[in-house]
């Protein structure tokens, strides 16, 4: 029988709220591998165990508990009975393989149960004597050893395991507030989402259309999206805002230089508003310094005056390089670089403004009735959870 | 030796054969419509209320015709157009989705390159759809 063993990251340092976030995990856990099968999830000491019921799938619940905030680690393990000869069988047929190529190995033994005839390092020397037998190409080392076998001895059995390997990090889902991610097609904004929700923040999105002029194609696209980032994050529920009133107006009537960065600030002052209805307490955006124009230092203080909340901007320290690899990372590259027009795309302008000054934005930004567009924009919201 | 192994794609090969074969017999005539054709549309688009450039040079084969509109983008061009039951393709055939680079190695401005349209005729066509076309185009170009 083989379980799954997860170790709890940073959330061990919380002190009293760790029985909390402990909780939280492990409901994540649960609800994710529901679709799955049956599972039994318990936690002792800072480790969930995950025990699958009757055949439900090793491999397919491992790799779905790599994508769970809230983990360093993870782990398969085989399980068996609680006494020395079963130990060694088990370990020299269940690790077979793992010890194959490796050149160095140390055997780590824990025991919970203290009514166990051995201590921790004579099961130690035992299993490391024994699994050196059995693969004689295999020499024991304490210092950083290719291989760390895990033996631990808890109430009713003893578990076996070879590979560690790194888990998703973060905190877990739901243990940070909740924030509202402006979701466009691109690349940026899907990786600003995953990398808060790693830090354990719910996430609702908003995302602006504006037919005739952006297609179905593309709103399927955010969606799309959206769905990718929900595997890490949990449920997300977007919100479409129609956006072609906002768009015709600020072409019709302001200066074409300005459009972008008065468009942005519209964007940001209606996705403040479904913000505090939905109980957000932070935007979040994929901006990342100097990108494009509408994203130097100038333009992201003047899209800023407009917000009364936080707005977080987790990329905005890092190179499109690395945005990308985390991109492929989360699945959602491919789809974010197909290419259907966005409303950001639609009116670019040819010179458009990269040191905007706020008293010409707000004269720009005047021509236009903003609290009506506002209220046209918000009144035909479309929700959609993912 | 200069030769490589592969499948080729007989089934392709067997159709484009059989095309060949009946255009052959048609031939001189569909080159003639087809040039026609595309004068015309292009007269009519000099004529209409959309400012556009055409990108094709003179010589060119007579059944394409790519053109800038001076304003817009290409993907919101071909969706107002096929609402009308109008099928244009944007940008060049050998970059689909993506900005062609041939436009853009023909020294073409990046605007320009991403309003541009490329219109198939075959000799099926009619001058009224070709006029219907400029319509719509006109229709279309209000939006930007």
């Amino acid at each position: 029988m083989e379980v799954i063993l997860l170790k709890c990251g940073e959330l061990v340092l919380k002190g009293l709220n760790r029985r909390r976030f402990e909780d939280r995990l492990m409901q994540t856990v649960r609800r994710n591998l529901k679709p799955l099968g049956k599972y039994k999830v318990s936690s002792s000491q800072s480790m969930i165990y995950v025990e699958p019921e009757a055949d439900a799938p090793v491999d397919e619940a491992f790799k779905i508990c790599e994508k769970v905030f809230g983990i360093t680690a993870i782990q398969r393990a085989a399980v068996c009975e609680k006494d020395m000869e079963s130990i060694l069988r088990l370990s020299g047929d269940y690790l077979s393989e793992t010890l194959a190529k490796p050149t160095t190995f140390k055997v780590q033994a824990r025991r919970s149960d203290k009514q166990f005839p051995l201590t921790s390092p004579q099961i130690s020397a035992e299993v490391g004597g024994y699994l050196h037998e059995l693969f004689p190409h295999i020499t024991p080392k304490m210092d950083d050893p290719e291989v760390t076998v895990t033996v631990e001895i808890r109430e009713k059995h003893a578990y076996i395991s070879g590979e560690k390997l790194p888990g998703a990090g973060g905190m877990p889902n739901g243990s940070a507030g909740r924030g509202m991610l402006l979701l466009s097609g691109g690349i940026d904004s899907p990786v600003a989402g995953y990398m808060m929700a790693k830090r354990g923040m719910d996430l609702c999105a908003v995302h602006f259309h504006s037919p005739p002029y952006t297609s179905q194609q593309a709103k399927e696209k955010v969606l799309s999206l959206a769905e990718k980032l929900s595997v890490y994050s949990g449920r997300i529920a977007v919100f479409v805002v129609p956006f072609t009133k906002v768009q015709t107006e600020i072409r019709d009537k302001c200066d074409e230089n300005f459009s972008t960065i008065l468009m942005r600030r519209l964007m940001m002052r209606v996705a403040q508003i479904i913000a505090d209805r939905q109980e957000c307490k932070a935007l979040v955006t994929g901006e990342s310094l100097g990108q494009v124009a509408s994203q130097t230092l100038e333009s992201i203080v003047v899209t800023d005056s407009v917000c009364d909340m936080p707005v977080f901007r987790p990329l905005i320290g890092m190179d499109k390089e690395e945005i990308v690899t985390i991109s492929r990372k989360i699945d959602a590259y491919d789809t974010s670089i197909l290419p259907y027009e966005d409303c950001c795309t639609i009116f670019t302008p040819k010179h458009p403004q990269t040191k905007p000054r706020i008293d010409r934005v707000e004269d720009q930004e005047s021509r236009l009735d903003v609290e009506t567009l506002l209220a046209e924009a918000l009144e035909n919201i479309e929700k959609i959870v993912i | 030796m200069g030769m490589r192994s592969g499948t080729e794609a007989m089934p392709a090969i067997a159709a484009f054969g059989a095309a060949c074969k009946y255009r052959l017999q048609h031939g001189a005539g569909d080159v003639r419509t087809l040039a026609q054709l595309r004068d015309k549309t292009v007269q009519l688009l000099m004529y209409s209320s959309v400012p556009c450039k055409i990108n094709t040079a003179a010589g060119a084969s007579p059944h394409i015709v790519n053109i800038s509109p001076q304003k817009g983008r290409s993907e919101v061009y071909i969706r107002a157009l096929e609402e009308e039951g109008i099928y244009v393709s944007g940008g060049s055939a050998c970059s689909r989705g993506k900005r062609s680079h041939v436009l853009a190695a023909m020294k073409i401005d990046m605007r320009a390159v991403e309003s541009s349209l490329r219109i198939s005729f075959v000799p099926e066509n009619v001058e009224t759809q070709a006029e219907a076309f400029v319509k719509a185009l006109e229709r279309a170009y209000n939006l930007f």
